[in-house]
């Protein structure tokens, strides 16, 4: 099995992308390979070209999924553009008021220095998110999951 | 990037249909701009000044552009909240 095929069937299998758009990159992958003679004639793929694009493409929204034991249910999209532009706005803050921001989360027991991250490490910081995958299972029946894509 | 120009508010019963509402957040931006070009008005003077005195942050234009930027990432978010009682939905377009 190919690695763009076994990525596309992972991603499929974690849910991160329906059957149709499955079935419509492995149309595109097998449209790169060379022809086979049919006895019919076959449709052609939904996406043409060259899908690589597409699976190396970086994660563009947080998903948070809760479904309660009672029923109910939360969903939020959140684009990871705002992650970016949050991260971008740190490096401006003023050297005096990132100090207090830091000491404050320290004090709440995040002790990650903000003016460490620097604007090139965030691509690198969002593609590392696209396997973050969080799934909690309570005891009460309520189901949680965190996800990018 | 501009940021959100609509946000669409739909709430309801589940059982009932739901009354959707969309509020022009673009007419918001435009009452506030200019305010927020006032601000940054003073903004790049204040750089300015700061430039010319030597001192070590002189960044307040950036900071404030940065802010525009952080509200123009919020498009495209959504929450959805179901329950047995109530069905929320809000979308920044």
């Amino acid at each position: 099995m190919s690695e763009d095929r076994a990525r596309i069937l992972n991603m499929l299998a974690a849910g991160k992308i329906s059957a149709e758009e499955a079935e419509r990159l492995l149309d595109a992958l097998d449209s790169r390979e060379p022809e086979k003679p049919a006895a019919s004639v076959p449709a052609g793929p939904a996406i043409k070209g060259d899908p690589t694009p597409l699976l190396d493409a970086l994660p563009k929204f947080l998903h948070v999924k809760v479904d309660s034991a009672e029923g109910e249910k939360v969903d939020v999209k959140v684009p990871l553009a705002l992650v970016r532009s949050g991260l971008k706005l740190t490096s401006l803050i003023p050297s005096q008021a990132m100090d207090r921001i830091n000491e404050q989360m320290a004090e709440n027991g995040m002790s990650i220095d903000f003016s460490d991250f620097k604007p090139e490490d965030i691509d690198e910081l969002i593609d590392a998110l696209r396997e973050m995958e969080v799934n909690i299972d309570g005891k009460d029946g309520e189901k949680v999951r965190v996800y990018c894509e | 990037m501009f940021p959100p120009m609509l946000l669409y508010l739909r709430a309801g019963k589940p059982e009932s249909q739901r009354v959707g509402l969309w509020l022009p957040l673009f007419l918001v931006w435009l009452i506030l701009l200019p305010i927020v070009l006032f601000v940054l008005a003073l903004t790049i003077l204040a750089d300015v000044v700061l430039y010319l005195v030597g001192e070590r942050y002189h960044h307040y234009t950036l900071l404030l552009l940065g802010c525009f930027g952080v509200l123009a990432a919020t498009r495209g978010m959504t929450v959805r909240v179901y329950s047995s009682e109530n069905v929320v939905d809000i979308d920044l377009v």
